[in-house]
């Protein structure tokens, strides 16, 4: 009831209510950001045009569904959007091997999903996208194809190359983490 | 298989619900730049707002003087009878009408005074057609044109004597002071009384004092036979036009990236020239449309251009990288280069923690066809000058773009993906005064202010509003 006060006083523009939601869902809203980006400062970027693109679009929505999940999927979408618009995305992927700069570790409080998430960084961006709609956000291989522009087949093999690339990163840096989930599944 | 979708579990409740603190002014920056679309809006909204006001009062303007034209016509033609009429009542004509002469320069006056009897003005009509008799040489047409619509058909004479003998009763009604003081009256008074005394014979045919009242149709013959009698005003005027443009933009930066403003600071903005032929057509002596076809042309040069380097560094197993960039008019974007410097092209910056790659240097030139339409209003208008204002709206076609790359070892590349919106709207407006030549040529100077009000790129990192101030020197024949 709360939040929906909140939303409606942001639909309407108030300025309080921004900051409020703002509040409410930055941090989640970060951590879908960086999943998605490079750097940090690009995560940053990605946070900023979020929330700037939400107080725009707030109208649209219709208080079915869960709020949040809503706001994550415009996030995503408009994610996804500024990839295809600066043309970041490659059909032909490549991977990093080496350490990425950027640390996330001040900012973590979850030092697992810290690791996980510059395992992910690593990515190249196409293969960091399409892990991210599939194995995190759920999307079908029918939906991120027609999300990316790009064909069923090229999301397939694109998915199973970020699998073959994250799990043997994952077996050649945290085999215990690895261990210890896969035995847990 | 089974393995890989574990690392996709992994991955899934490992980050899902995922949550981490971003940077402690991230709200600073969404509050700023909240504002600062706020303001735009509103600057928008001001933008339209002016827009539309002025196209109303363009339009009213036209319509106002258009009319005012036009009626300005009417007592020109109305003015003769209307004049007569008080002098019979007045008594003031007495001496004048001794002397005609006297009297045509009274007539001329008298409209003014008594504009609003118009129901007398029917009477002076038939009176005033008498001494105009002897008025026909006169200086002003108006007798001499009212003279031809009496005597254009019998019908028309009847119909006159019709509405003067209705001016009698009317006289007798309104007002029987009137009346005595006519009766007191000068021979050239009886004169006319017995002229009135004529039609009295037969008043139960006489139209309605409505019909009176309103001359609106006869008015409309007068002004039709006057429009015939007068030597009608150009109404074409063709130009050739050229000036050199003074151009100015307005720029707004949406992107965070504060190279992007480095960018759009660093640009400067070159005069160029446009040149045209200009058509207009005078609806009225004060009001006529314009427009035309012009040939403009925007020249901007930019130094230094930062384009930030994605991934910030090479490593063994990604040998490429992109660099991409902003101006005020589209993106830069050089992709898979092999180095930031793309082999010695670029330059390079570390600015914030953040490599860039540095253009040195990025030339602009685009040329448009514009075709204008707009209201032009004659403030002055004599046989030897002019001074006239105009306002309307410009539409602008990009007909051609060239965009050229400055490389840091000299060479000149040429880059095509800086795509500006195809057609653009400006507001046009201006002043322009001018001598004449004999009947048809004319030379004037015409400052001139293209405002757009659509922005003209493409791209949304930024808004980009091109201006120009324009001085035509105009060549023009009429018509």
């Amino acid at each position: 009831m709360e939040l929906e006060s909140i939303v409606r006083a942001s639909q309407k523009g108030d300025k309080k209510a921004h900051g409020e939601l703002y509040a409410l869902l930055h941090r989640k809203m970060y951590g879908v950001c960086l999943r998605y980006a490079s750097s940090e400062a690009e995560a940053q970027d990605h946070l900023h045009d979020g929330f700037i693109h939400l107080y725009k679009n707030i109208r649209k929505y219709s208080f079915q569904g869960s709020f949040e999940g809503w706001v994550r999927r415009l996030f995503v979408n408009l994610i996804l959007q500024k990839f295809r618009n600066k043309k970041l995305l490659y059909t032909t992927g490549f991977e990093f091997n080496e350490t990425h700069e950027v640390s996330y570790e001040h900012i973590l409080e979850d030092i697992n999903a810290g690791e996980l998430l510059q395992l992910i960084t690593e990515l190249s961006p196409q293969y960091r996208l399409i892990f991210n709609l599939y194995a995190i956000e759920g999307y079908s291989h029918k939906e991120i194809s027609e999300k990316l522009e790009i064909s069923e087949g090229t999301s397939k093999s694109n998915l199973s190359r970020a699998r073959s690339i994250l799990q043997a990163k994952v077996l050649e840096r945290f085999p215990q983490c690895y261990q210890m989930k896969s035995n847990g599944g | 298989m089974g393995d890989k979708t574990k690392i996709d579990k992994l991955f899934q409740d490992g980050l899902n619900d995922f949550e981490a603190s971003p940077q402690s002014d991230s709200w600073a920056r969404i509050h700023a730049t909240l504002e600062k679309k706020q303001q735009k809006k509103r600057a928008l909204y001001w933008r339209w707002a002016s827009i539309a006001a002025a196209v109303v009062l363009a339009f009213y303007t036209g319509y106002y003087f258009n009319d005012n034209a036009e009626t300005e016509n009417y007592p020109e033609t109305i003015n003769q009878p209307v004049m007569a009429q008080p002098d019979y009542i007045s008594g003031k004509e007495k001496n004048k009408t001794t002397k005609k002469e006297e009297s045509v320069v009274s007539d001329t006056k008298q409209p003014r005074t008594t504009k609003s009897n118009f129901a007398p003005n029917k009477k002076v009509v038939k009176n005033s057609s008498k001494p105009g008799q002897n008025a026909a040489a006169k200086t002003d047409e108006p007798i001499v044109s009212n003279n031809i619509a009496f005597a254009k058909t019998k019908q028309e004479e009847n119909a006159i004597t019709e509405n003067d003998v209705t001016m009698v009763p009317n006289l007798a009604n309104d007002s029987s002071t009137q009346i005595v003081n006519l009766e007191k009256k000068t021979a050239v008074e009886d004169e006319q009384n017995q002229a009135l005394n004529v039609p009295i014979e037969q008043p139960t045919t006489s139209p309605s004092a409505e019909e009176v009242t309103t001359p609106a149709t006869e008015t409309l013959d007068y002004t039709e036979s006057a429009d015939k009698s007068k030597p009608p005003f150009p109404r074409f005027v063709i130009s050739a036009m050229a000036s050199p443009t003074f151009p100015f933009t307005d720029v707004t930066v949406n992107d965070p990236d504060q190279a992007t403003q480095n960018n759009v600071d660093q640009e400067k903005l070159k005069s160029s020239f446009s040149y045209g032929l200009g058509l207009a057509y005078r609806i009225s002596k004060k009001i006529e449309l314009q427009t035309g076809v012009m040939v403009n042309n925007w020249k901007q040069e930019a130094t230094g251009v930062r384009l930030r380097v994605s991934p910030s560094s090479i490593t063994s197993s990604n040998t490429n990288v992109d660099a991409n960039g902003n101006t005020s008019l589209g993106n830069l974007n050089f992709n898979e280069l092999t180095d930031p410097t793309n082999q010695g092209k670029l330059q390079t910056a570390n600015v914030g923690g953040q490599t860039y790659s540095v253009l040195p240097g990025l030339k602009e030139s685009y040329q448009f066809i514009e075709v204008p339409i707009t209201i032009g209003y004659y403030l002055i208008d004599t046989k030897r000058w002019y001074v006239k204002a105009n306002i309307g709206l410009n539409s602008r076609f990009v007909t051609n773009s060239e965009a050229t790359l400055l490389y840091a070892d000299g060479s000149e590349v040429p880059y095509e993906n800086l795509a500006l919106e195809s057609y653009t709207m400006q507001l046009i407006g201006g002043a322009g005064a001018g001598v004449k030549f004999g009947k048809h040529w004319g030379f004037g100077l015409h400052p001139t202010l293209l405002y757009g009000i659509t922005k003209v790129n493409s791209h949304n990192e930024v808004n980009t509003y091109f201006h120009q101030v324009l001085i035509y020197s105009c060549l023009s024949y009429s018509f």
